[in-house]
């Protein structure tokens, strides 16, 4: 099936700033992939280079199978939404939306129709002769939306569509944006955000991406349990990396700790990590029966504690508990690692 | 290339209107009656000591105006912008209005103030009052208190061109001034640019502050334009205030040659603002995509008349635009030239940075949505920045109300701006009528930015 996106070793210099270093990533139709990084790694000029907002020193951008290298980005036919939702401030919402519509030259039955049909969509239908300043954060974020789709592009580009709400809106609309994706089961998405929950909820696919570079890219589901990269593990689920030597092809040591971990497809002889998600650790009173290490530090999370904790082989080492009975800051703690956490190479 | 192809022509305008004729004004001082002398010109120039004391009392002039600018201007714009109060936007609309007054009639006011004969005579010297207003290209003030005393750059550019008729000098003065002023915009520039200028704002009391405002407020405000409002109902005025009160001043302003005066003004001002505030912006939105040097470049090329003062910008019209091919001196084009080459600096300077600060997102986005350069121009960026179009209209509005330094070396009979007509009437010593004259002035312009004022908030809603 010919990629609805196609990136083919793009590179963006800004003088003698490296924004991207040759990025090769491809986007089926009806998927939805995310580039998910830290500030500065590259994955909002990527999707510019993709929107044609700037000319890639390097490289070509195919949409459909077509070279839009040198592509005005009104020749690409996208639809984008920005994280500071860039609405005509001076246009009504459905002036908004009718715009790329109108730019078009589309028969005005039809936009009025297209209009609704789109408001109704993202569920702003009654909000048609407002102007963007009497909207909520999330109600301007439908409208970008419904604005990007009007046009019916077969690639939608989000770029950290969600960054400027508040935490319980933030979660809203990922669910809005699930329902939007069940809906446009053709549209090929490209999501750039830092924020793991939207990931993992939306993504069918995930790019990390670090210092300009592509680090990993795979299944979602794949990459939060096996990520091969220590990277993608501690940023991807917040892992602990803890090195470790391989004993075995199936066994790794941690001090006297022996524990079951794959190390099949890691290159012999190069540094690992033991991946630990901080809800897999284990803590409790000492015994001296696990890992010994102290508490330094105790957060309540409303679900749960968050500890900080130094193990004695000179490791920090964080942990996710229910409960922390008999535990306190500055006491000496067993902790226990299950096996089959996944090994990572070590950056 | 081809996207700085479509700033020709804003730019064709400011290298034709005034690179061309300030060319003409270097070319000028180095001609004398008989054909190319070279340097001669300049020779006898720099060695006069007219020039030299012109010189240095321009300099002099120049650095206390700056230095009271920086006193009161910072701290009437930091009371406005951090202690507002009701009433502020009108205070603000009133500015404005200043900037409409004819700059020789500050003068006159000042004199009704602080003059020998004038109402806060005792500890303020006119002269001081005067250096805060007076600033390095200033010509309509000196013009009033009288070039026999005062004489700066500016005014001996006027005198040798307009009394004496002997151009190659003005032309030497001229260019001087030029360059003496271009260093000195090119410095402000620096310092901008390199962020050192340090504004400090302790912490006072509201009251304190809104107090010190009025106080400063009044006598550099409220002041001059009370004493034109009661000059022009002034019978006499021989004594602190004036007596014989009458009507007739003002009767007579709205009636005949004032009247007439006051139309040519409107339209010259509202021709000029205009094209001004469109050519501005076309500068202020061509060169977004341009590489920085480029955009630097044009930035400075547009801001560049704002060094000149506007007796230079109409020495070289008349110099440029006084015979074949585009002959223009003794008809109404040239004064309306002379306002559009001084308003553009400012017009493109407001909507530039307004532009500066306008999110470019919303343009890409519209550009990714399938619209053309041109539609995203139409429908994206030139709305955005309509607050800000409509805020230059109204100071180029203001400005060219006022304006007399170009206008009075380049108006033809049938096209005789007020402000003209003002300097005339003080000339002949009518100063009630110039002031009755003035407060049509004043009228019409507070009219034309209330208007202008009515139409920005909408803008800024929509």
């Amino acid at each position: 099936m010919t990629p609805a996106v196609e990136l083919r070793e793009v590179a963006v210099h800004f003088g003698r700033t490296v924004a991207l270093h040759g990025l090769d990533l491809s986007v089926a139709p009806g998927e939805t992939l995310a580039l998910l990084g830290p500030s500065g790694s590259g994955k909002s000029t990527a999707l510019k280079a993709v929107a044609g907002f700037f000319r890639p020193t390097a490289g070509r951008v195919l949409l459909g199978g077509r070279d839009v290298t040198d592509l005005p980005p009104n020749r690409r036919g996208l639809g984008v939404v920005v994280q500071s939702y860039a609405l005509f401030p001076h246009m009504k919402v459905s002036d908004n939306v009718a715009f790329g519509l109108r730019a078009r030259r589309t028969p005005r039955r039809i936009v009025a129709e297209r209009v609704a049909e789109v408001l109704s969509l993202v569920g702003m239908s009654g909000f048609r002769d407002r102007y963007p300043r009497q909207l909520s954060g999330g109600q301007q974020q439908r409208v970008a939306i419904a604005r990007a789709l009007a046009i019916r592009p077969p690639v939608l580009l989000l770029d950290e569509p969600l960054s400027a709400l508040d935490a319980a809106l933030r979660e809203e609309m990922v669910a809005e944006l699930l329902r939007l994706r069940s809906e446009l089961p053709d549209t090929a998405i490209v999501y750039v955000t830092h924020d793991q929950g939207e990931v993992l909820a939306l993504a069918d696919r995930i790019a990390v991406m670090r210092d300009a570079r592509l680090v990993e890219v795979g299944p979602t589901s794949a990459l939060y349990h096996r990520p091969a990269e220590s990277f993608t593990a501690s940023f991807l689920g917040a892992s602990n990396l803890l090195p470790v030597e391989v004993v075995d092809a199936g066994t790794v040591r941690l001090g006297e700790l022996r524990l079951a971990a794959s190390s099949a497809g890691l290159p012999p002889g190069e540094p690992v990590a033991l991946g630990v998600r901080p809800h897999r650790v284990g803590v409790r009173e000492y015994s001296g029966a696990g890992l010994a290490a102290r508490l330094v530090a105790v957060q309540w999370r409303g679900t749960g504690f968050r500890l900080d904790l130094e193990l004695e082989l000179g490791h920090r080492l964080r942990a996710e508990v229910p409960a922390v009975d008999g535990l306190s800051v500055g006491s000496r703690v067993d902790v226990s690692i299950p096996d089959a956490c996944p090994l990572v190479r070590v950056a | 290339m081809r996207r700085l192809l479509w700033l020709l022509p804003p730019v064709a305008v400011l290298v034709v209107f005034f690179g061309y004729p300030l060319a003409l004004v270097l070319h000028q001082s180095f001609v004398g009656d008989d054909g190319f002398v070279g340097l001669a010109n300049w020779e006898a120039v720099l060695a006069s000591a007219e020039f030299r004391r012109a010189l240095v009392r321009t300099a002099l002039l120049a650095v206390a105006a700056t230095a009271g600018c920086l006193v009161l201007g910072v701290f009437l714009a930091l009371v406005i912008a951090f202690a507002p109060f009701p009433g502020v936007r009108a205070i603000s609309r009133l500015v404005d209005v200043v900037l409409a007054f004819p700059s020789f009639l500050i003068a006159l006011a000042f004199t009704f103030l602080y003059g020998s004969a004038g109402v806060l005579n005792a500890a303020l010297a006119s002269g001081a009052c005067l250096t805060l207003l007076l600033c390095m290209n200033e010509f309509g003030i000196v013009l009033f208190v009288g070039a026999k005393d005062v004489i700066t750059s500016p005014m001996l550019v006027y005198t040798k061109a307009i009394v004496t008729f002997d151009y190659p000098a003005a032309c030497v003065v001229a260019v001087v001034n030029v360059v003496f002023s271009g260093a000195l915009y090119a410095l402000h520039r620096w310092v901008f640019a390199k962020g050192r200028a340090v504004l400090l704002w302790t912490r006072r009391s509201r009251a304190v502050a809104i107090a010190l405002f009025a106080v400063l407020f009044t006598v550099v405000v409220v002041a001059p334009l009370a004493m034109i409002v009661l000059a022009s109902v002034a019978g006499s005025w021989n004594g602190v205030l004036p007596s014989n009160l009458t009507g007739e001043h003002l009767a007579s302003a709205v009636s005949g040659d004032a009247v007439a005066s006051a139309v040519v003004s409107a339209q010259t001002a509202v021709i000029a603002a205009l094209t001004a505030v469109v050519l501005g912006t076309w500068l202020a939105l061509g060169p977004a995509k341009a590489p920085a040097g480029v955009r630097r470049v044009l930035d400075a090329a547009a801001h560049l008349p704002l060094a000149v003062p506007s007796v230079v910008v109409g020495l070289g019209l008349l110099v440029a635009f006084s015979r074949s091919p585009l002959l223009l001196n003794g008809t109404r084009w040239i004064v309306l030239v002379a306002h559009l080459v001084i308003l553009l600096p400012f017009t493109f300077s407001v909507v530039s940075a307004a532009q500066r600060r306008v999110d470019p997102l919303p343009a890409a986005v519209a550009e990714s949505l399938g619209a053309s350069a041109l539609h995203v121009l139409w429908r994206v960026r030139v709305p955005v920045l309509l607050p800000a179009m409509s805020a230059s209209a109204s100071l180029g509005l203001a400005l060219s109300m006022g304006e007399v330094g170009a206008t009075i070396m380049l108006y033809p009979p049938d096209w005789r701006t007020l402000p003209v007509s003002v300097f005339a009437l003080t000339d002949r010593g009518q100063v009630f009528a110039a002031s009755a004259s003035t407060v049509l002035l004043l009228g019409t312009t507070l009219a034309g930015l209330v208007a202008l004022g009515l139409v920005r908030p909408r803008a800024a809603e929509r």
